[in-house]
């Protein structure tokens, strides 16, 4: 399964890199929202490959450690993880890389593109039209009727897009749950306010449910289930402050 | 009555969870699948909330949307995670969290806790359901289905 080793000169180098492919892999999985365990299990997968005779990683949701022993020499390296996002299609993508590496089919050059080469980014508005699309069908489901379908869809769609191009700036995380659910809660109030037969719960539960942090939730639980306590209590904190900006942009408007 | 209003939410729920799925850049080959969970986990959640109560059939839907994800992921060669999340995002609390917060804005405390502590309880009894489903796979599912994939891709 090993692939073979580099001789002579290149032998550090070579170890080196295959470190550095395991740190890429894991940061990448943890940049796009994949579990903790995940993260892990692709960098002991990708060393154990390499040979490495003792592997020890660890994941947090903010940055990670490998260190690796080649031939009694060890290697410990760390990196930085800043953003945090969900994107389902890397995660799926990263895992083949890590598994395609591990059984042969990949080499240390070609596994080392393959996790650079990033997948093409998709049009903004297809996204938000995606996310909006969604948003009104769980307003059906939440209570809304027909009648609130190209409302909430409307609604959540501007909002959409307004995270996304924030997102695309750098800066995300609370404030921007804030702005988004106080505009969604807005929107929901005026167009109440034009339609008075509007179901205006149903709006505003159908514009904010984009924006929940399910998977952090759920990974924050898993995480903590599995032993990972450390990136568990750090996921359930991201979550509950996520959950915080958003009922207080909501609340603030519907008191008003 | 009863069946046709179970099936419109549940087709809401197919389209919610597609649509989802692709929000998140989901890999086009999962997203029939998950789209498929979300529809069985909302029927499941719906026609069980009467007898069972809120949390008992939300966690029975949970876990029957998570157990048919770790089986489908052999067949699909993706991960869980992948099909699993989009699938149970219909049965996210919205109408609750939204109750919670419509309670603490008009300064109704005592409602507003109860909805809170309401809400986390449901949203715990989905999140066990969904690790309670990775573990099994992890632990009772047999390994060598993985190992033998992977032979056939070379």
């Amino acid at each position: 399964m090993a692939e073979k080793r580099g001789c002579g000169m290149n032998t550090q180098d070579e170890n080196e890199r295959r470190v550095k492919l395991a740190l890429m892999l894991s940061a990448e999985m943890l940049k796009n929202g994949g579990e903790t365990y995940r993260a892990e299990d692709c960098a002991l997968r990708v060393l154990a490959a390499a040979g490495s005779a003792d592997t020890q990683v660890m994941a947090m949701p903010t940055n990670i450690l490998v260190t690796a022993t080649f031939d009694g020499q060890t290697i410990t390296r760390s990196r930085s993880v800043r953003v945090r996002a969900v994107d389902l299609g890397e995660i799926d993508r990263l895992n083949t890389v890590s598994r395609a590496y591990a059984s042969g089919m990949l080499d240390l050059e070609g596994a080392m593109a393959a996790v650079s080469a990033a997948s093409p980014p998709r049009p903004v508005w297809l996204m938000s039209l995606y996310a909006c699309l969604s948003a009104a069908f769980l307003t059906c489901i939440f209570g809304g009727s027909w009648r609130e379908f190209p409302f909430a869809a409307l609604i959540a769609f501007a909002s959409q897009f307004a995270v996304r191009c924030w997102k695309k700036a750098g800066k995300y995380g609370f404030m921007t749950n804030l702005f988004c659910s106080v505009f969604t809660a807005v929107c929901a109030r005026l167009l109440a306010l034009a339609v008075p037969s509007l179901n205006i719960g149903a709006l505003i539960i159908g514009g904010i449910m984009p924006l929940l942090p399910g998977l952090s939730m759920t990974n924050a639980i898993r995480d903590t289930i599995n032993g990972d306590l450390v990136s568990g209590s750090a996921r359930a904190l991201e979550a509950l402050l996520a959950c915080v900006a958003i009922a207080a942009g909501v609340g603030v408007v519907l008191s008003l | 009555m009863m069946a046709w209003r179970l099936l419109a939410e549940g087709l809401c729920a197919l389209l919610a969870t597609a649509f989802f799925a692709l929000s998140l850049k989901g890999p086009r080959r999962t997203i029939p699948a998950a789209a498929l969970l979300g529809l069985l986990g909302q029927i499941l959640y719906s026609a069980l909330k009467g007898p069972l109560g809120d949390n008992a059939s939300v966690f029975l839907a949970a876990f029957a949307v998570c157990m048919l994800a770790e089986l489908l992921t052999r067949r699909l060669k993706a991960p869980a995670t992948v099909i699993s999340f989009p699938a149970v995002i219909p049965l996210v609390p919205g109408v609750m969290l939204y109750r919670t917060m419509l309670c603490f804005a008009e300064g109704d405390y005592e409602a507003g806790s109860s909805a809170l502590i309401a809400t986390i309880i449901y949203a715990g009894c989905m999140a066990i359901a969904i690790t309670l489903a990775a573990m099994i796979a992890k632990h009772f599912f047999p390994a060598r289905l993985r190992e033998k994939r992977t032979e056939n891709d070379k």
